[in-house]
């Protein structure tokens, strides 16, 4: 215990240094600003906020970006209760009731309840970040290739789950993903892979133009198409502050969602959006009055908020100490710290302590901040909010070019971007989920390299990954999940709580 | 990397879900282009993969997934083809390339200007008025951050 504390205040000199104090705020300045936009999610959002880090140092970076996905998340809310647009899968619950009550009138009350529930869930799961993540890390570093496998297939499966629509369209979609990793050369043979002769694909392609492409500039199409060019007209706002009634409606469901967000969110493959559905589904049943729940129930926007807040947070644990991204978002904050030179995974613990302590504080830092920045804010984002998309679309445009332009001064990364793009709109007209894909695409190079050192290692022999201990356990939840997905009644609900 | 993408079909009479079939068919696509162009990497064995190894595996399963979504578009009822946007797609798309193209040759300013102009056609067009006011917001913007800011070498004028 005291270890923690001792490290948390490591964690937290280096967070309050004034320029990373600087970041921090800038991050969740910048990610809510972009994040409220209407149509640009989370993913989007880091997605095209990514650039700007890569001219800091290396934890300042991290905090900014950290810093940016809490923004994002709390934008991300903002649009949905106001507009009802859900900018990522894990806001579709928020939307429900904080939509119906700022139809009421209510919807800064909707608001405020959304920030104090995710700053609520995102101090405890700090705290909980702080105690699991060593502990896990210390498992981890008894992880041979073989469990890395399992441990990744486990993420892989739990992304299908999450997908919408089709299981056997997600799991292609992790196929192409995995498929795109492979383009550049081999590094053990030197065997050039769908290069196709352009030499800006030996080195690989850059998870950036993908990522800008596939979220930024698909988004803009299909907004574009289904809105005709106009904009959207968000909810007035009347009262900002929720009565005591509201308070003491609101508080269980906090604890409760924050609790399960936790939980869920440390599962590879968990997260945000299985944290809100999961929590808005118990809140229903909780409930003295279910019928109130889609008509402005105050628990069913606490509840999901601390919910995808808590979850989102705790998804930086498998992150941070297995190396292993949970989602998509989470694939782009490796991308990034690997374009600093940072692998993420055990060794970061306890090489670089004052990087993974002072991410972690900051991370606290962050949640205050977004708080205490939004919550005076909220008329801003409403005027942001009304921006014309014909204005908005423009912009988005130039800042995904120049970003992507930006990674290496070349324009073929540019282009790659609008091809990108293209592809991702053809993948939404087919009711094909992208995110899987940024999934497989980031987890690509470790699988077949540990898959190759597993196979290696055991002669060709296919039954470690059952024999040792470890790695059959997360086979046996990867079995157990697949098996889930498979089962006619979870299928049918699955489907039931996409189409909500 | 493929690019291949068939452009969805009006809807027609025999089939009971299009978009799956359409999505079956471009995923079986990817697929036998990727197995295609791994022909002559060497696989190698369970035991020793080599670099063909990986792709073949993957290009494998993933024709395995486009089939089986081909086969639901044949056999399950389900949504039809939806109608592509070629408006909004082709517009940006444009522009993007526009912009890739012009950046180095007239520099930023001008290839902001082609990026909204262009772009501006996906939706409603602005009028000359506020869509220069954009063009210079988004110029002096650009430059403050990622030129002056960040210090990225970028040519700005012609």
């Amino acid at each position: 215990m005291i270890d923690i504390f001792a490290n948390l205040w490591l964690g937290l000199g280096v967070s309050v240094e004034p320029m990373n104090l600087v970041y921090c705020f800038l991050g969740a300045l910048i990610g809510t600003l972009i994040g409220v936009l209407p149509g640009i999610g989370p993913t989007a959002t880091v997605a095209l906020l990514l650039p700007i880090t890569f001219y800091l140092p290396p934890v300042g970076a991290l905090i900014m970006l950290a810093g940016i996905f809490y923004g994002a998340q709390y934008g991300g809310s903002t649009t949905a209760i106001l507009v009802k647009l859900p900018g990522e899968s894990s806001s579709v619950m928020t939307c429900l009731d904080g939509n119906a009550m700022a139809r009421q009138g209510r919807g800064g009350v909707a608001l405020a309840t959304a920030a104090l529930a995710s700053l609520f869930a995102g101090v405890v799961t700090t705290l909980v970040i702080a105690v699991a993540g060593p502990p896990l890390a210390g498992v981890a570093l008894a992880f041979g290739p073989a469990e890395y496998v399992a441990l990744m297939l486990v993420g892989l499966i739990g992304a299908v789950i999450l997908a919408h629509g089709s299981v056997i369209k997600a799991v292609a979609m992790i196929l192409i993903g995995l498929l795109l990793s492979m383009v550049g050369t081999d590094i053990n043979s030197g065997q050039m892979r769908f290069t196709f002769d352009i030499p800006q694909l030996y080195d690989g392609l850059d998870f950036v133009p993908l990522a800008m492409g596939l979220f930024g500039l698909a988004d803009i199409i299909v907004n574009l198409e289904e809105t005709e060019g106009r904009g959207v007209e968000p909810a007035p706002i009347h009262r900002l502050w929720p009565t005591l009634q509201d308070f003491r409606d609101a508080w269980p469901a906090a604890l409760r969602g924050t609790v399960l967000g936790a939980f869920l969110g440390i599962l590879p493959g968990g997260g945000a959006t299985l944290s809100a559905f999961s929590s808005y589904a118990l809140e229903k049943k909780m409930a003295r009055d279910p019928a109130s729940f889609g008509k402005g129930a105050i628990q069913g926007v606490a509840g999901p908020e601390a919910a995808n807040n808590a979850g989102a947070q705790a998804s930086f644990i498998p992150m941070l100490s297995l190396g292993i991204p949970s989602n998509a978002v989470m694939a782009l904050m490796v991308g990034a710290m690997m374009i600093h030179g940072i692998t993420p995974g055990p060794q970061i613990m306890t090489k670089q302590p004052e990087l993974f302590w002072g991410m972690i504080a900051s991370m606290l830092i962050g949640n205050v901040m977004l708080v205490v920045l939004n919550l005076p804010l909220i008329g801003l984002w409403v005027r942001l909010l009304r921006v014309p998309y014909a204005y908005l679309f423009p912009a988005i445009l130039v800042f995904c070019c120049i970003g992507t332009y930006s990674l290496k001064n070349d324009p073929f990364d540019v282009l790659l971007m609008a091809g990108f793009g293209v592809f991702g709109y053809a993948l939404k007209k087919l009711d094909c989920e992208p995110a899987p894909l940024l999934l497989g695409f980031v987890l690509g190079p470790m699988l077949e390299e540990n898959l190759s050192r597993a196979m290696l290692l055991s002669q060709g022999d296919l039954t470690v990954f059952v024999t040792r201990p470890i790695s059959a356990g997360l086979m046996a939840v990867a079995v157990g999940l697949l098996a889930l997905i498979l089962l006619p009644t979870f299928r049918r609900q699955r489907e039931v709580a996409f189409r909500d | 990397m493929t690019h291949t993408r068939t452009p969805p079909r009006r809807r027609s009479p025999r089939l009971r879900s299009p978009q799956d079939l359409v999505a079956g068919l471009l995923l079986s696509a990817i697929a036998l282009g990727g197995l295609w162009l791994a022909r002559d990497w060497a696989a190698g064995s369970l035991a020793l993969m080599q670099a063909g190894f990986f792709p073949r595996l993957i290009c494998a399963l993933l024709l395995a997934m486009g089939l089986a979504t081909m086969l639901r578009g044949l056999t399950a009822d389900g949504p039809p083809a939806q109608g592509w946007a070629w408006r909004p797609s082709v517009a940006i798309t444009v522009a993007v390339v526009a912009f890739a193209a012009l950046l180095d040759r007239l520099g930023l300013v001008l290839a902001i200007l082609a990026l909204i102009g262009i772009g501006g056609l996906a939706g409603r067009p602005l009028r000359p008025g506020p869509l220069t006011a954009l063009w210079a917001t988004l110029a002096t913007g650009c430059i403050a951050i990622f030129s002056w800011g960040l210090g990225l070498p970028l040519q700005i004028w012609p």
